[in-house]
């Protein structure tokens, strides 16, 4: 317990200082594919969430689909693409048979001046096609990510999302995960963007268990990024060639349906 | 590894997957029927389970015209959730759309339309062996064989014959070779090349 709580402060001393967090993102048109709708059109980005400031991203190291232990390699599939007026990557998928449908991301290292470090997000999203369920709680083997306790798709807004996270397979006892919600109201006509009553509200912070476990409700319906952050074991090369430490962010993105509203009777 | 690790790893095994069982008992307890099909050559695969993979055994699967409803035939999944049949079976030979409708005796059912975008959706491994089907009633002989019928019906077993294959191939296709893979690959000949080596300078 006291381990725990030492780990606690230990991570709250090591929070990105940051206004608006970098969020690896990778944002399907849908969460669930069907016989109506039998594709999915992914868009990838490093960007701002919340705020919906984007950042130019060189293309991943690698992009991929994950189903049932089964890997896709789908990078040379990517597109540039516009993604928050800046550069991103996308492509079009469709889900050949039942199943949960990972998608991977690893972008290249991104070096971050202002916080002396390079980052590197793993993010993974969940796709459910023609209504398979299984493995959406089996670990990826990615080197840092969050496995959901809750089942990622088929979700309200409001519901709370539990997941675990994992560096090198191992759980993170007090890992800091920071919570950002996709606002997308910008980009629609005649909406404007949400007004944070804080810039504490733009990202939020949740710390994992002693078991690496954290969980967070979600207050409304949409896209939800969650990113466990963590130093790397290792170091890598800035662009003036000095050897600096690296940020592992686990991310994932869920999206949460509206929960639908009473009809009247005629 | 020794002899005792041997016998001791299927054990092992065994117990993790009942672990693993153990730990996602929720998910064989929903009932909601999942249904997915696809065609290859002539023959129509229809897929039923329940969420969490299980398979929705003796459901009845009952196939229509899509574009006006008639009914055109009637079956029961197997054990493994799993009904075929011939797309001449229907009647209308090989028009589609089809509806496929799957029920369940507590009531359950949902229903894969079938149109012809689907033909060779499935390109993944599926987990049944189709082989154990039993074969559509038509490819029996009878007295009366032409050469044409001769024809038609070896092509039909040829196909029902070859689906595996078909499918083994489709899924090879699916998934190219890796980095890893032509590494792996490449430390194989290098230590074969090694191994020879090392048995030449024996002699």
């Amino acid at each position: 317990m006291r381990q725990t709580l030492a780990l606690c402060l230990l991570s709250l001393l090591s929070l990105p200082t940051s206004l608006h967090a970098h969020f690896g993102m990778i944002i399907p048109s849908a969460n669930t594919v069907d016989q109506q709708q039998p594709s999915v059109h992914l868009r990838l980005s490093f960007s701002h969430p919340f705020a919906g400031i984007g950042m130019d991203m060189e293309r991943p190291a690698a992009f991929y689909t994950s189903k049932e232990g089964k890997r896709e390699d789908l990078t040379a599939r990517l597109s540039p693409a516009t993604v928050m007026g800046h550069q991103g990557w996308s492509l079009d998928y469709s889900p050949k048979r039942p199943g949960v449908y990972w998608f991977v991301m690893e972008p290249q290292p991104y070096w971050e001046a202002s916080e002396d470090l390079s980052i590197i997000h793993s993010t993974k999203t969940a796709v459910s096609a023609f209504d398979g369920d299984e493995g959406w709680a089996e670990p990826l083997g990615l080197k840092t990510e969050i496995v959901p306790l809750l089942r990622p798709f088929g979700n309200y807004g409001g519901n709370t999302f539990v997941g675990q996270v994992l560096l090198d397979g191992k759980p993170v006892p007090g890992s800091v995960v920071e919570v950002e919600y996709y606002d997308q109201n910008k980009d629609r006509a005649g909406q404007k963007a949400l007004q944070a009553p804080s810039d504490a509200h733009v990202s939020q912070v949740v710390l994992a268990d002693g078991r690496g476990i954290f969980t967070f409700s979600c207050p409304a319906a949409g896209w939800w990024g969650f990113a466990a952050l963590n130093e790397g074991n290792f170091t890598l090369k800035n662009p003036q060639g000095k050897e600096k430490g690296v940020e592992l962010g686990a991310v994932l993105w869920l999206y949460l349906d509206p929960f639908p509203r009473a009809g009247t009777a005629q | 590894m020794t002899t005792l690790q041997k016998t001791l790893r299927p054990l092992f095994l065994f117990s993790l997957l009942m672990a693993g069982l153990w730990l996602f008992p929720a998910l064989s307890h929903a009932h909601t029927i999942r249904v997915f099909a696809w065609v290859a050559g002539d023959t129509v695969t229809v897929e039923s389970g329940f969420s969490g993979g299980r398979p929705l055994i003796q459901g009845t699967v009952e196939v229509q015209n899509a574009e006006n409803g008639t009914p055109l035939l009637q079956g029961k999944t197997n054990e493994e959730g799993i009904f075929t049949f011939s797309l001449t079976k229907t009647g209308q030979g090989k028009n589609i759309p089809l509806r496929i409708i799957v029920s369940s005796d507590e009531g359950h059912r949902n229903e894969w339309l079938l149109a012809a975008e689907a033909d060779h959706a499935a390109t993944e491994q599926n987990t049944t062996d189709p082989a154990a089907t039993t074969p559509p009633p038509e490819i029996l002989l009878s007295k009366k064989n032409s050469d044409e019928q001769l024809t038609r019906i070896l092509a039909q077993l040829l196909d029902e014959k070859l689906k595996p294959i078909q499918r083994r191939l489709a899924q090879a296709e699916e998934q190219k070779p890796t980095l890893t893979d032509i590494l792996g690959a490449l430390g194989y000949l290098i230590g074969l090349a090694g191994i020879i080596a090392w048995m030449k300078s024996r002699r």
